[in-house]
């Protein structure tokens, strides 16, 4: 365990600076960031309700961090009542996963889309009659060379009205494939799948205490493994032969993982009030990133917030860790760069977005 | 492809500038036939073409857009060189901006705003054509003597146009820009890239130019200085209002903060103020240009070059006394897009002719000044916009007049003894009326609407 000074620029993380990025926001201060594996280039969404219609701007980089946005970006608003919870880019198409807002009879719902602004598979059909009381919601997003996968909470298939986890499996044009749903019982602990990865052919669904494990062929249920005692909704990510996952939960920070190799599952954590917005990534080095923001507020927009990182080690021993910036919405690692995006500080309404190279 | 000047002289000998002058003879020179493209409907075509001296290494750098401009939009070259003029550019050349996009991507033309430079390292303010009247988005970037270096894009705010500038020390980069055309933004770098604060000045619009002042900037705008903490960007004191709502050049010794601006009707005004206090003078002279830079040599004598809004008049370099009371004007080449002084010279940049030849030039800063200064005649034309006829007061007599329409030619020659144009003939748009008089030359611009 270890504790981190407060600042806006305590202790950058370990990284060889390349190129950063401030973009002026309006609206809710959330971005995302996601680099395409395939061609390199960078997608920052940034809320701008300047630039686009009270929706997430796409802002594309070449990954040199060169600017190559044209007059008027992409923004991720499918209908006028969406909001990005996730975006991956593959081989130049932008994945997304958005979560549309309930208005009047409409309850909530989730779009898996293969466009900023394009319309793919959608949890709910708008089509149908829908009992507005039940809602779908969106919580995370996997693109693979061959399938996309969201992940949420449903209770619009089920009856009566509990809800259950849910987990959809498309094909690259977001056309279904499989569409299952998982309920871990009376005490329904989780109503949702927080988040996925991908173990060779297994698909694994958080839900913690449980890793739920489908059949990635077909979306049969393989088994559900109790990786930890702690319950909550975790972000996750596949490295080797490990599942590792971060979660805020009840005033703490918690880090683990499970490794289907050995069955040895591992948890940390640490106190840290008022934390949330917890991320995970693993870099070249094997090193586990985890960021958070903390805010001593009642909102996460307070003036107090403030965004961490942390570096562990593969077995998730603690290697250092600091502050930056006021917050950290995000964070990516793919081809070898680290990634940071959040809210700069609590007077300019500036986004950032920092990239490097993670240090040994 | 580098060529040393071997004319002796400098100075082209003009009528209205030759007054007084001495001729200025260049330490050494270089020219380059090719440059100055410049992002089209982004700034003017010299936007590439800007020179530093390295006060640390004592080193020039000079940017000049490169030659390959069809291929490839983003790029200017760098060029070094030390005090004597040697050159030490690497080969090859090393090229400022940002990678060739892919045939899917925006083929946006990118442009050199600002240069600076520091120990080796090499700062520079860009800006990216965003597509036709959208605007530019802005970045500061850097370039380490191996050719590494980082980045800050600051992106596009609205639909104006930017226009970044870089002040840097031994704490970093400041980089000064327009959020969105009307409010000013400064962001602070350490000198590895890190954003250290990011702040905006609501109100008055952006800022023409800002200095480093110790652990102040300074920076001006609608007339007005500002002066902001350099740990923290905070605004120190706002609005000390010195001069009429005009876009200033800055420049200072470290002590006091120089000025030189355009009153946009054929007069140039240069001062000279400590902070806090009014100016300790100001001067003025009849000249027909917009100011592109301001320096003040280690005599703390103001060196400005700026390049005629008339397209038929040449650039002028303006050497004045410390106390501005004394100055002496030179030119050179069809325009003056940058100045820089160090080691005892002043290195001047712009384009030689109309092939878009670019030169580079160093002189000597230890001259002397000897001409007095001159009271700007000026007249007064009525009604703007005209669509009939225009009147002219002021009550100076011109020793010649003519009209010239916005690309500079020479659409009426009316008879001195007139005090009335008939412009019921013009078609309508912007027009200058250039006439002689015994000060000097002036040149008024009217409208006429149809």
């Amino acid at each position: 365990m270890f504790g981190c000074a407060l600042g806006v620029f305590a202790q950058p993380p370990p990284i060889d600076l390349e190129w950063s990025a401030l973009r002026w926001y309006d609206g809710t201060p959330r971005s995302h960031i996601a680099r395409d594996p395939v061609n390199g280039k960078y997608t920052w969404a940034v809320y701008n309700n300047f630039q686009s219609a009270s929706d997430e701007v796409a802002f594309p980089f070449l990954a040199d961090g060169t600017d190559i946005a044209p007059s008027y970006p992409d923004r991720f608003n499918v209908g006028s009542l969406d909001g990005l919870v996730d975006l991956s880019p593959r081989d130049g198409v932008i994945y997304n996963l958005m979560s549309h807002l309930a208005l009047g009879t409409l309850p909530y719902w989730w779009h898996l889309n293969n466009a900023p602004e394009g319309i793919g598979y959608q949890t709910v059909n708008p089509g149908v009659v829908i009992d507005p009381t039940r809602s779908d919601y969106g919580y995370d997003l996997l693109v693979t060379e061959e399938a996309a996968y969201g992940c949420g909470m449903s209770e619009t298939m089920v009856v009566p009205q509990l809800g259950v986890a849910r987990l959809v499996k498309t094909d690259l044009q977001c056309s279904s494939l499989w569409d299952v749903t998982w309920d871990d019982g009376p005490a329904l602990p989780h109503k949702g799948f927080s988040g996925i990865a991908m173990i060779g052919d297994t698909v694994v669904a958080m839900a913690l205490p449980w890793m739920v494990l489908f059949d990635d062929a077909d979306g049969a249920l393989i088994d559900t493994i109790e990786v930890t005692q702690v319950e909550g909704d975790a972000r996750c990510i596949a490295h080797g032969n490990r599942v590792y996952w971060t979660m805020n939960h009840d005033q703490e920070l918690f880090a683990g993982y499970h490794d289907f190799g050995t069955g040895e599952d591992h948890t940390w954590s640490s106190p840290i009030p008022g934390t949330y917005g917890a991320h995970i990534v693993v870099d070249q080095y094997d090193h586990v990133w985890v960021t958070t923001t903390t805010t001593n507020g009642t909102t996460w927009t307070e003036a107090d917030d403030q965004g961490h990182w942390y570096r562990f080690s593969e077995d998730l021993d603690p290697i250092d860790a600091g502050t930056l910036h006021f917050s950290v919405d995000d964070v990516c690692f793919v081809n070898g760069k680290i990634s940071f995006t959040g809210n700069f500080d609590p007077v300019t309404s500036m986004a950032y977005l920092i990239t490097g190279t993670p240090q040994p | 492809m580098i060529k040393h000047i071997t004319s002796a002289l400098v100075t082209i000998s003009l009528p209205f500038l030759v007054q007084g002058q001495t001729p200025l003879v260049p330490s050494w020179s270089h020219t380059w036939p090719f440059g100055q493209q410049g992002p089209m409907f982004v700034a003017p075509s010299d936007a590439d073409n800007h020179v530093a001296f390295d006060l640390i290494n004592d080193q020039v750098y000079l940017t000049i857009d490169d030659q390959l401009e069809q291929q490839s939009p983003r790029w200017d070259f760098l060029f070094s060189f030390d005090a004597n003029g040697t050159d030490i550019t690497p080969l090859p050349a090393p090229l400022l901006g940002s990678a060739t996009p892919t045939v899917n991507d925006p083929q946006n033309m990118e442009g050199t705003h600002d240069l600076v430079a520091r120990d080796g390292v090499v700062y520079h303010a860009r800006e990216l054509n965003t597509g036709f009247q959208s605007g530019t988005s802005g970045s500061l970037c850097t370039r380490n003597p191996d050719g590494s270096g980082w980045k800050l894009g600051l992106g596009k705010g609205g639909f104006a146009y930017g226009n970044g500038k870089v002040l840097v020390d031994d704490q970093g980069a400041v980089s000064v820009r327009s959020l969105d055309g009307f409010t000013a933004m400064m962001q602070a770098t350490s000198p590895e890239g890190w954003i250290q604060w990011t702040k905006t000045y609501p109100t008055f619009g952006p800022f023409d130019d800002a200095v480093l002042m110790g652990n102040t900037i300074v920076a001006a705008r609608a007339g007005t200085f500002v002066t902001i903490d350099r740990a923290t960007g905070q605004q120190l004191v706002s609005n000390v209002v010195y001069l009429p709502n005009l876009p200033a050049t800055l420049a200072t010794d470290g002590a006091r903060v120089f000025f030189a601006y355009s009153d946009f009707s054929s007069n140039v005004f240069w001062g000279c103020v400590v902070l806090g206090s009014t100016p300790i003078w100001v001067r003025s002279a009849a000249l027909d240009i917009t100011i592109t830079e301001l320096e003040v040599d280690a005599f703390g004598r103001p060196w400005f070059v700026g390049n005629s809004t008339l397209v038929e008049t040449p650039p002028v370099l303006v050497v004045t006394g410390t106390d501005g009371s004394a100055y002496d004007l030179f030119t050179y080449g069809s325009s003056m897009n940058d100045l820089a002084i160090g080691a005892g010279q002043a290195y001047i940049t712009g384009r030689l002719d109309d092939t878009n030849t670019t030169y580079l030039l160093a002189v000597s800063t230890d001259i002397s000044t000897a001409v007095e200064p001159v009271v700007a005649p000026s007249v007064s034309l009525y009604p703007q916009p005209a669509s009939a006829s225009l009147n002219i007061g002021g009550g100076i007599r011109l020793s010649s007049m003519r009209v010239l329409d916005a690309t500079g030619q020479t659409v009426q020659v009316p008879l001195l003894t007139t005090s009335t144009l008939d412009v019921s003939k013009l078609t309508e748009g912007i027009y200058f009326l250039a006439a002689n008089t015994a000060n000097g030359r002036i040149a008024k611009r009217f409208v006429v609407v149809r």
